[in-house]
C-alpha cells in the first residue's frame, strides 16, 4: 500500500507546475476601508524605549454583536505606555455593519469605550442567551465583555474569574468538555514588563541601533484553560487539565478535532518553542502529542516562531489540516493530517515554502476567496523590527500580504496580482474575514500596527455559495465546534468546522461558507453538534443565509 | 686552472639574513599563519602589516581573510571593503567578500559582489563549491547552481542536490543526490541524509529509512536525521521506535540551542568583558562534553583573539589539543600557562589529565594532588579519575578513599560502585565489594 502511494506521489510531484501567477481575473480585492466608513488608527504607543508590547498589536473580530445577521467589526487598540503622550485616549473600537458593508462607530454606545493595552479578541454567546459576548486579550488583565442584548455590554471579567493578568495575545472559545457550554483558551506569550525591558541593541558596523527584542530575551508564560461552569463564571482548570507548561510562548491558538474522535482539540502556535497540539482526552484532561504527531516542529525538526494559526480542510479529504506563519527566514508551515493522527509537513510541496521565506508571517485563514470549492490561503505580512531595513539588507518593515489560490491538487500559487487591495505594503498583524455586504464572496480585513486597517472587498468573479448558520440548543448556542460535511455528489465533500478564534488574535465570522462553484446547491449536509448528536440535513441552496437549528 | 674556491655560504646566508628586512619577516609568518590555520597569530601579523603600510591591499586582504576564519564576519567585510577600495580588480576579495556577506545575511551585497567577482576572472575550480554554498544560502540558486553544473565529484553533486531542494525540484535533486550517496563507505553523513530526505519527500519511504539509518551512523550528532527518521517511521506504523528517536531528538535540541544562544551572546556587542568570557567558557565546556573539539578550537581561538593571554582559554586550548591527539602542542599551552605566577586551579587538573593519558603516573598524580590543594571541595568527576590513577599505580587504600568521596558525591554512578568493589576486592573487603557490586547492577538495571 505505501509503495503504491510513493509512486502516485512520484508521478504528481513529476507533474508539477510553477508557483505563482501573475494575474488572475478570479481575485479581485480593492480597499473599501475609507467607503465603509471605518476610520481607525491602531496606537502602538511607542515612544522610543522599544518595549516589545509596542510591535505585535493587534487583532480584529467579525461577529454580530446586535443579531442582526450580518458581521459587525471589533478592532482591537494598543494604548499609552510609559513615555507615550497623547491627547486623545486610545480605545479599540466597534463598528455596526448596516448590512451593505458601510459601517458606523458605536464604541461608545456599546460600552466598550474602554482604555487598556489590547492585542486581540475572540466572541463567541459564552452564557447561551442568545447573544455575543467579547473577550479582549491585553498586556494587563483582560476583559469579558457580556453582551446585554440591547446594543451594550457590560464588562464582567473579574465576576466571571477570566481576569487573567499575564501577556495575552489570542484566544480562542469552544466546548471542550462537551457540556454545551464554551471554555476558554487564552495563549500567552512573554513574561515581558517595564522593569524587564532589556537593552536589544544591534550593532551594525559602526553604529548600535536600538532594536525590539526578540523572544529569546525573556521567558515564556503558561497558557491559561478557562472552564465554563455554566453559570456565568469560570475556573481556571490549566493545571489540571495539563496545559500550564512552562516552556511556551504562546500568540496564536486554533480549536478543532483533529483526531475526529468527537472532542475538540487544541493547538497553538509557540514563538521559537515547539508548537502544542493539546490532544482532548476527554473530561477536560489534555496531553501534549505535538511531538509524536508531527506538528510541535517543522519537517526538519526545527522550531519555528509560530505567530498565527489556522485549521481548515485543504485538501478536501474529510479531515483538518494545520498552517502555521512564522518568522522571516523560515517557511510559514502547512501540516497535513494524514488521518493517521499523524501530520506531514507539506509546506513545499504545496508550493508555500520558498515564497514565505522573505515575510513574516502573522494573520492568516485558509479562506475560499475565488468561490471554487477549495480553501485558499491568505497570510498577513509585517517585520517586528522598525528598523530591520538598516539591519538586515532587504528586509523591509512593512511588507505585502500574500494571496495563494488553491489549485485543487495538494499545491498552491501565489496570486501576485489580487488588485489594488493587495498591492500595498504595509505592517500587517490580525487578519479575519467575513462576507460584510451578504453578497456570496469573502472579504477581508487586515489590522497594521500603528497604522490604519484595510478592509478589502472581494470584487472578484465568483462562483455560488451557500451561508450556513448553526444554532446550538443541546451543544452550545454557537454551534462552536461542529463539524459539517456537505455533499457536492459524485462523491465530493466538503468538510468544515465552527470555530471562535484563530488566526493572529482575531476571528472571522461565524457562518460557515461554503462554496459550490458553478453547482446552485448541496444534495445534503450532516452536523456533527459538538458533545451532542449528529443531524443529516437535506438538499441546501446556494444563496440566502440558512440558519439550521440544532434538533429541528 | 685557476682554483675554484667554493662560496662561502654561511657569509652568503649571513648577508641575505642580515638584508631582509623586518616587513618581510612579518609578511613571511602572517602568510604561513593563515596557511596553517593560526589565526590568531596570522591576524596580529597582518594588523602589524597595515599600521606599517595601510595602503597595501594585500594585507587588508590577508587581515580580511584571518578575521572571516575567526568568524568575526563584520569586521572581516570591513577589511575586504577597504582592499576592493584600494584595489578594485582585485577578484580573490570579491570572492572573500562572497562568503562574508552570505554570513551576514546581505543578500544584495552578495550577488553583487558575486558578479564583480566573475566579471574579473573566471572562479577557480578549489573556490566553486565554496561560493555556491554561500550563494545558496542566501537563495541565490541560478548563481550557486552555474558554478557547480556539470560537476562529476560527490561534493559538487551533494552541493547541486541542495540547491535542487531548495528549488523544489526533487527528481533533478535527486539525480546528482544519488552520485553524492552512491559510494556508502565514502559518502558523508549529511549526503545520505540529504538523499534520505528527497527520497522520502518523492515517497520512497523504505529507501529515505535506509539512507536515514547510514546518515546517523555516520554522524549520530545529526539531529535532523533523528528527527525525519523517527517522524517517518511513526508515520509508517513503528510508532515506539520513531517516538524513542524523536525524544533523543528533542534533548539533542537543547543541547543544541543552549549552544546557539551561548554562541548568539558571545557574539552579541552589548555584553560586558566579564560575562563574555564566562559564556565563552561555558561553551567550550558544552562542546567538549559533545566531543566537538574542532568547533571548541574555533570559539577558543576566537576568544583568544579578543584576550590572547588569557589562562582559562589556554588552558581549554591545551584540553582541545590533547584531546584532538596533540599531545606535545597541548603540553607547551599548559606549560606557558603554569609558569605563571598563580595559575588557574583547572591547568593542573587538565595537566593531570594530560600525563595521565600519556601515562606519566608520578607527574598525574602531582598535578592532581596540587588541584586538589587549590580546590578542596571538587567534582565527583575528579575523584573518580583520581581513584583510577591510584589503583591501576597499585594504591588500592588511597583509591578506596577517593572512590568513596566520588560516590558520596554521585552516588548513582554504576561504573563508580564497579570500580570502587574491584578496589575492595583488592583490599580483601569481600562483602563490601559484593555490596558495592549489587549496587552497580541495580543502578545499570540489572539486578
Amino acid at each position: 500500500m505505501n509503495r503504491l502511494l510513493s509512486v502516485s506521489c512520484a508521478v504528481i510531484l513529476a507533474a508539477l507546475g510553477g508557483g505563482f501567477s501573475e494575474e488572475s481575473p478570479t481575485f479581485r480585492f480593492t480597499d473599501w476601508t475609507v467607503d465603509s466608513g471605518i476610520d481607525f488608527l491602531h496606537v502602538t504607543g511607542a515612544s522610543g524605549q522599544k518595549y516589545m508590547i509596542e510591535t505585535m498589536g493587534a487583532g480584529a473580530v467579525f461577529f454580530d454583536y446586535d443579531g442582526d445577521g450580518d458581521s459587525d467589526l471589533y478592532l482591537v487598540n494598543g494604548g499609552v505606555l510609559p513615555g507615550f503622550e497623547s491627547t486623545e485616549p486610545v480605545r479599540g473600537a466597534l463598528y455596526r455593519n448596516d448590512g451593505s458593508g458601510r459601517f458606523s462607530d458605536v464604541t461608545v454606545l456599546s460600552g466598550l469605550d474602554f482604555e487598556g493595552y489590547g492585542m486581540g479578541a475572540a466572541s463567541a454567546d459564552y452564557d447561551n442567551d442568545g447573544d455575543a459576548d467579547l473577550y479582549v486579550t491585553e498586556f494587563g488583565p483582560n476583559r469579558l465583555f457580556r453582551n446585554s442584548g440591547d446594543g451594550s455590554f457590560t464588562e464582567v471579567a473579574e465576576s466571571a474569574g477570566v481576569v487573567n493578568s499575564l501577556w495575552s495575545v489570542s484566544a480562542s472559545w469552544s466546548d471542550l468538555d462537551g457540556d454545551g457550554n464554551l471554555d476558554l483558551y487564552v495563549a500567552n506569550y512573554l513574561n515581558f514588563d517595564f522593569d524587564n525591558s532589556p537593552d536589544c541593541s544591534q550593532r551594525k558596523g559602526e553604529k548600535i541601533l536600538r532594536s525590539y527584542c526578540l523572544p529569546d530575551a525573556f521567558q515564556g508564560v503558561p497558557d491559561v484553560l478557562y472552564r465554563n461552569r455554566g453559570d456565568g463564571t469560570f475556573e481556571d482548570v490549566s493545571r489540571q487539565a495539563g496545559v500550564a507548561l512552562g516552556h511556551g510562548k504562546g500568540l496564536g491558538v486554533v480549536a478543532f478535532d483533529y483526531d475526529r474522535d468527537g472532542l475538540t482539540d487544541l493547538y497553538v502556535a509557540n514563538d521559537t518553542t515547539p508548537n502544542f497540539l493539546f490532544r482532548n482526552l476527554g473530561g477536560m484532561q489534555f496531553r501534549d502529542v505535538a511531538l509524536e504527531s508531527g506538528v510541535a516542529y517543522d519537517g526538519d525538526g526545527n522550531a519555528q516562531a509560530g505567530m498565527g494559526v489556522d485549521a481548515g480542510d485543504y485538501d478536501r479529504d474529510g479531515d483538518t489540516d494545520l498552517f502555521v506563519t512564522n518568522f522571516q527566514g523560515e517557511f510559514n508551515t502547512l501540516y497535513r493530517n494524514g488521518k493517521n493522527g499523524f501530520f506531514t509537513d507539506a509546506s513545499s510541496f504545496a508550493g508555500l515554502g520558498l515564497p514565505s521565506l522573505r515575510s513574516l508571517g502573522f494573520g492568516t485563514a485558509f479562506v475560499d476567496l475565488d468561490n471554487d470549492g477549495w480553501l485558499d490561503l491568505v497570510v498577513a505580512n509585517g517585520h517586528v523590527l522598525d528598523n530591520t531595513a538598516e539591519l538586515t539588507e532587504g528586509s523591509s518593515y512593512p511588507q505585502r500580504n500574500q494571496l495563494f489560490r488553491n489549485r485543487g491538487d495538494g499545491r498552491f500559487e501565489e496570486i501576485r496580482s489580487a488588485g489594488p487591495g493587495f498591492d500595498v505594503s504595509k505592517v500587517s498583524r490580525g487578519l479575519a474575514f467575513a462576507d460584510i455586504e451578504g453578497d456570496g464572496d469573502l472579504d477581508l480585513l487586515f489590522m497594521s500596527s500603528g497604522d490604519r486597517p484595510e478592509l478589502l472587498r472581494n470584487d472578484g468573479h465568483s462562483g455560488n455559495a451557500l451561508r450556513v448558520l448553526l444554532v446550538g440548543r443541546r451543544a452550545n448556542r454557537d454551534g462552536v465546534g461542529a463539524v459539517l460535511t456537505f455533499d457536492l455528489g459524485g462523491e465530493q465533500y466538503i468538510t468544515t468546522e465552527v470555530r471562535a478564534g484563530s488566526s493572529y488574535a482575531s476571528q472571522n465570522e461565524r457562518i460557515v461558507h461554503v462554496s459550490l462553484g458553478a453547482e446552485t446547491k448541496v444534495r445534503g449536509v450532516t452536523v456533527q453538534w459538538p458533545g451532542s448528536g449528529k443531524e443529516v440535513i437535506g438538499s441546501l441552496e446556494a444563496g440566502e443565509l440558512i440558519v439550521l437549528v440544532e434538533g429541528r | 686552472m685557476p682554483a675554484v674556491r667554493a662560496p662561502n655560504w654561511l657569509g652568503i646566508l649571513v648577508i641575505t639574513l642580515g638584508a631582509v628586512p623586518q616587513s618581510a619577516l612579518l609578511e613571511l609568518r602572517a602568510r604561513t599563519a593563515l596557511r596553517e590555520g593560526r589565526y590568531v597569530e596570522a591576524l596580529a601579523a597582518f594588523e602589524a602589516l597595515v599600521d606599517q603600510q595601510p595602503d597595501n591591499p594585500s594585507y587588508h586582504y590577508g587581515r580580511g581573510v584571518a578575521l572571516s576564519r575567526l568568524l568575526d564576519h563584520g569586521a572581516a567585510a570591513e577589511a575586504l571593503e577597504r582592499v576592493v577600495a584600494l584595489d578594485p580588480q582585485n577578484a580573490p576579495a570579491y570572492r572573500q567578500l562572497v562568503t562574508v556577506y552570505s554570513q551576514l545575511a546581505r543578500t544584495e551585497s552578495t550577488l553583487s559582489a558575486f558578479r564583480k567577482a566573475r566579471s574579473l576572472e573566471s572562479v577557480p575550480e578549489s573556490m566553486r563549491l565554496p561560493l555556491a554554498q554561500a550563494l545558496r544560502k542566501r537563495d541565490l540558486f541560478e548563481e550557486a547552481f552555474s558554478l557547480l553544473e556539470g560537476s562529476s565529484s560527490p561534493e559538487g553533486n551533494l552541493e547541486l542536490g541542495i540547491i535542487e531542494m531548495d528549488r523544489e525540484n526533487y527528481r533533478k535533486a535527486a539525480e546528482h543526490l544519488q552520485i553524492a550517496a552512491s559510494d556508502s563507505i565514502h559518502s558523508t553523513a549529511t549526503a545520505e541524509f540529504e538523499y534520505g530526505r528527497c527520497l522520502e519527500l518523492l515517497g520512497e519511504s523504505e529507501q529515505a529509512i535506509e539512507h536515514y539509518q547510514r546518515a546517523l551512523e555516520k554522524d549520530r550528532n545529526l539531529g535532523q536525521a533523528r528527527f525525519r527518521l523517527g517522524n517517518l517511521l511513526i508515520r509508517l506504523g513503528d510508532r515506539e521506535a520513531g517516538l524513542a528517536l524523536l525524544h533523543d531528538y528533542e534533548e539533542f535540541r537543547r543541547w543544541d540551542r543552549k549552544i546557539q544562544l551561548l554562541v548568539a551572546m558571545i557574539g552579541s556587542s552589548g555584553l560586558p568583558a566579564a560575562e563574555r568570557k564566562e559564556r565563552t567558557l561555558e561553551l567550550i565546556d558544552l562542546l567538549h562534553q559533545a566531543g566537538s573539539f574542532d568547533e571548541a578550537e574555533r570559539v577558543i581561538e576566537s576568544g583568544l583573539a579578543r584576550n590572547p593571554k588569557d589562562p582559562l582559554l589556554r588552558v581549554a586550548l591545551a584540553r582541545t589539543l590533547d584531546e584532538q591527539g596533540k599531545t606535545e602542542a597541548a603540553r607547551r599551552e599548559l606549560e606557558s600557562v603554569l609558569s605563571l605566577p598563580s595559575p588557574p586551579p583547572s591547568a593542573f587538573w587538565i595537566s593531570g589529565l594530560v600525563h595521565y593519558r600519556a601515562g606519566q603516573k608520578p607527574e598525574a598524580l602531582e598535578a592532581f594532588l596540587r588541584f586538589l590543594e587549590l580546590v578542596p571541595d571538587p567534582p565527583a568527576l575528579f575523584f573518580k579519575q583520581l581513584g583510577t590513577l591510584y589503583a591501576i599505580s597499585g594504591h588500592f587504600a588511597e583509591a578506596e578513599t577517593n572512590f568513596k568521596r566520588a560516590v558520596v558525591k554521585d552516588p548513582k554512578d554504576p561504573k563508580l560502585h564497579m570500580n570502587l568493589a574491584s578496589v575492595l576486592e583488592q583490599l580483601g573487603k569481600v562483602e563490601e565489594a559484593q555490596a558495592e557490586q549489587d549496587m552497580a547492577r541495580r543502578l545499570e538495571g540489572n539486578p
